[in-house]
Order: structure tokens, then sequence, then C-alpha cells
């Protein structure tokens, strides 16, 4: 939106482009991946159930009790938690360089990169730190 | 008569690292009148009028919009500001993700929480007034030609009935026969608002026909104003040389050569 003059136009039409752009991005990035762990959790356990009933041959009922029994509130909440911030580490990264992106296509590309790369090292750091905070507490 | 100066710059200075792109440059703006700025590419024709709407912060200078100071002013004073001002970009800057009419609607229901029915009837109208039909108010603008954009992006410039419209090279990239279309709703458009007017471009036939008063920008400073009438007899060697684009003359081009 940088290179074609959009968020200009945004300011010239006397909105921010702070709270019309990034503020619901971020807000949708940190409430929605949670939303898509939750999924992944139901199904990484379906998968599971599947894989080890009718490949491993293990007893259904065994499985789902077992499941149940060792799953732990915090295994889930704190998965959530690390989703939260990742959806904001992720939004925040995306807003960031493209808000800042610049020199025409080629640097939409490059924002992009960029993005997706510090993405990924917040990520790496905050897991980390995530992890040990949730561990000693 | 004393004039009354709509807008006014005095010594501003701009650069972006070492390139110093305005270098001093003082201009008024009438209220009531289009000025058309004209120079060459890269001479800070966009520069100076983002300065003017605080997308860009001048290093020193002082610019005035109805006396008030535009350059150091709390958030809240420059969407107080803003709110006089209409603004047609080079590309259009349409938001691609938004139909038509939403576009030409923005600014009334974003920037002045304005009901969305009562908005949508405005942008009709609006988009009425540059030639284009109700058709088209649902489409987005990647379905629309060069020509329809620069006409949404008017309605968008002229949705909220502003007292100052700029318009940034408004001709550029059309044909002949679109880009004298696009004057004529210009200056229809100035006329029925009575609002003040500053295009820039480096098309003449587009600067004859929408301006009443002509300056020349060159290396970031107003090297020569005056009346439409007097831009043939300029007595300035700079501004004969544009106007009659010749190659050779004191505007010296700067090829990089191998």
């Amino acid at each position: 939106m940088r290179v074609t003059e959009q968020i200009d136009a945004l300011v010239t039409l006397s909105t921010n482009p702070f709270k019309y752009l990034v503020a619901p991005r971020i807000i949708a990035g940190t409430l929605c991946m949670p939303l898509l762990v939750a999924i992944a959790d139901i199904i990484g356990i379906f998968g599971g159930y599947v894989v080890g009933t009718k490949s491993l041959g293990f007893n259904s009922g065994a499985y789902i009790k077992n499941t149940v029994d060792f799953i732990e509130l915090g295994d889930v909440t704190s998965g959530l938690f690390k989703a939260a911030a990742f959806g904001f580490i992720i939004a925040l990264m995306g807003c960031y360089h493209g808000y800042y992106s610049k020199g025409g296509a080629q640097g939409v590309g490059r924002a992009t990169t960029n993005a997706v790369v510090s993405a990924s090292i917040l990520i790496l750091a905050a897991n980390y730190v995530l992890t040990s905070l949730i561990f000693t507490s | 008569m004393a004039t009354d100066i709509h807008i006014q710059m005095i010594d501003v200075h701009k650069r972006f690292g070492s390139n110093v792109v305005l270098d001093g440059l003082s201009l008024d703006v009438e209220r009531g009148r289009s000025l058309v700025v004209i120079g060459g590419s890269g001479t800070g024709k966009s520069v100076m009028l983002k300065c003017v709407l605080g997308i860009l912060t001048p290093e020193s200078g002082e610019i005035t919009v109805d006396g008030h100071n535009a350059i150091r002013q709390s958030s809240a004073e420059r969407d107080e500001m803003l709110r006089k001002f209409g603004m047609l970009f080079q590309g259009a800057a349409l938001f691609d993700s938004l139909t038509v009419w939403e576009n030409v609607a923005f600014g009334l229901i974003q920037g002045r929480k304005m009901a969305r029915a009562e908005a949508h009837d405005i942008a009709l109208d609006k988009m009425g007034q540059v030639g284009l039909g109700a058709s088209v108010a649902e489409l987005k603008p990647a379905e629309l030609s060069g020509g329809m954009q620069k006409r949404v992006g008017l309605a968008r410039a002229i949705a909220a009935d502003p007292e100052i419209i700029f318009f940034d090279e408004p001709t550029t990239g059309l044909d002949p026969i679109m880009a004298d279309v696009i004057n004529n709703l210009i200056v229809d458009c100035v006329r029925r608002l009575g609002a003040t007017a500053v295009s820039i471009t480096h098309d003449m036939a587009s600067a004859r026909k929408i301006a009443d008063r002509i300056a020349m920008i060159h290396k970031g400073r107003i090297i020569w104003s005056g009346e439409v009438g007097e831009i043939d007899n300029s007595g300035s060697p700079y501004v004969d040389q544009f106007i009659n684009g010749r190659a050779e003359g004191p505007i010296k081009m700067e090829v990089l050569r191998a």
C-alpha cells in the first residue's frame, strides 16, 4: 500500500493509518492464532487416535482414557497463550515491514521477505523466553 | 485589493539523506484561485505538496494554511487541517480492496463518521459530477481503466467539499483526449466548489487549461511565477526552455553516461 501512495491517501482523508490499518491486523493476529492452534490441537489428538488404533493396534478406549488422563489444562492454555504471542509478532512484523516498504514491486518483495524472516527469528526468541517462564512458574 | 493568501510557504528546506529536494522554496497560494506548479521530474513538486499535507516534515522553513502553522501541530490539529484538503494522487491511489463508491465515500465514512447510506448517496452524486454512472459503483478499482481510475480519484478528492484541492500530475499516463477530459473536470470541480487548487504537472497543455497562475520550480526553488497569460513572455530562459520542451538551454538534464 505504501508504494502506491494509498497510505498517503488515507492521511489526506483524515484517517489515521495506525488505527485503520495496523490496529485491526494486530488484534486479528493475536485473537485468531490461538483459535487456529486450538483446531490444530484437536486435529493432532484425532490424528494420533487414528494412527494409534488403525495402524498400531491400540485399544481405542485406552487411547482416549490415557489422553484425557495425561493432558493437563496447563498444556492447552500455555499453547494458546504462546499462539497469541506469536500471532501478535507475526502481525506486528507484517505491518511494520509493509508500512515502511519502499521502492516499487521489488521493495514489496523485499519487505515480505524481511517480515517473514524477522517474525521467524522473533518467534524463536519469544518461544525460548515464554517456555522458560511457563516451566519455572 | 490585497490578495488573500490561503497557503504560504517560506524558505522551506527538505532533504533525503544527502539529496537536497527543497532548497529554500517560497510560494504563496491565493484563496479561490488555481495555481499550477510546473517543473521537471525530480525537482521537488510532489515533495512540496506532501510537506504541506504533513506527510513529510521539512527540516526548516515555514508553512501556514489559513495562517496556522502546518508543520508543528498536534495530530488533532492536523486532522482538523486535513479536513480542508482533497487530493488527487498521481496513480489515483485508490484503495484496491474497496469498491468504487466506498473509495469515493471513504473520507466521509472514516474521516467524518457519516452513515454509510448517506455517504453512498453523496458518493453517487460526486461520481455523476465526474461522469461516472452508478453502474461502476460496485466495481473494484482494478476493473477500471486508467482514465476511469483518475475520475474516481477526483470524485474522492471532492467528496467532502474541500476548500483546497491538490492535483499531483493529474494527466500523466493518459492519452491526450482523456487528459483533456480530466482537465475539464478539474476546472469544473474547482469552479463549482470555489476551492483553492494547487496542481503539479509537466504537461503544458494541462497547465494552460487549469491554471490561473503558474509557478515554475527548479532545483527545489520557485524560479518564476506569474499569471497564466504571462507564461509566453516570462523573460526567464528556464521557463522558455520548459514550455517549449527544448533539450538545449539553462536546464541541464543529468544523464548518466557509461
